[in-house]
């Protein structure tokens, strides 16, 4: 398998990301100015956390 | 002498304010407490907190319920990721955290004691234990194995959206008790948070 392979695996994190950025964010402000930019923030990171981990798992993959 | 002042201080006149939230202001925390735990929102909403009740029910739900369908099948029934065991060596302890979800998880708990009685489960199956080797078990009730073969990899997907969503809800019920864990905001913040005011 290719790396491109693992690719829509992680369109089944998509919404975990999400919900659980949205839900964390919102049991951290009351302001919704601040959940939504936080939330959105944190997405970013997730995301680019799910893929460094995918890069790391096939790089450490025989 | 002169004195200099603090360049940050000019840019953000209103420096010294944050983020505060009283929470004695929080209506029966103890029963929102319980209300978020049967509906996951239901608390914020009792509180008159309706926006983030919104939230909180449409995220924990959705995941939940995408959860209970990765985990259902059209032979077996549905939402078969959700079910109660405590019999040794199959202890299902990912029911711990599903159990937090609160009402939608109920149905379990009347499977189980359906199943253990050695009657065939309601609903099609719907959250039903799986037969687990025992000699008073219903007939047509698939084991683990059987489900795990059928449903193949979405099972375990489906078994930690479910789980997922058991945990974001105790995260919801703490904040029903005792409000929000305001951050302290930074510099930055502060000053996008005055470019946006709020309703």
């Amino acid at each position: 398998m290719t790396f491109l392979d693992h690719i829509p695996q992680l369109f089944f994190a998509i919404p975990l990301v999400i919900a659980f950025s949205f839900v964390y964010q919102g049991t951290r402000s009351e302001k919704t100015s601040i959940i939504i930019r936080r939330s959105i923030r944190t997405m970013i990171s997730l995301t680019i956390l799910m893929i460094v981990i995918l890069a790391f798992l096939k790089w450490m993959s025989p | 002498m002169t004195e200099i002042a603090d360049p940050i201080k000019k840019q953000i006149p209103d420096a010294e304010q944050t983020e505060t939230f009283n929470a004695g202001s929080l209506r029966n925390p103890f029963l929102a407490a319980i209300l978020a735990w049967l509906i996951p929102g239901l608390g914020h909403w009792y509180q008159r907190r309706r926006a983030k009740a919104i939230l909180f029910f449409c995220c924990i739900t959705s995941i939940f319920v995408f959860g209970c369908y990765m985990g259902s099948d059209r032979e077996y029934g549905a939402a078969r990721v959700v079910y109660i065991c405590w019999k040794k060596g199959e202890t299902r302890l990912f029911f711990i955290p599903q159990a937090f979800i609160g009402s939608a998880a109920i149905p379990a708990w009347l499977q189980k004691n359906r199943v253990e009685q050695g009657n065939q489960p309601l609903w099609g199956g719907f959250m039903a234990p799986p037969n687990t080797g025992g000699a008073e078990l219903p007939e047509g009730n698939p084991t683990y194995n059987d489900m795990l073969a059928k449903t193949s990899r979405y099972y375990e997907l489906g078994t930690l959206f479910t789980v997922i969503a058991g945990f974001m809800n105790i995260l919801v019920i703490f904040d029903a008790i005792s409000g929000p864990v305001i951050e302290v905001e930074t510099g930055k913040e502060k000053e996008k948070n005055k470019e946006i005011p709020e309703k």
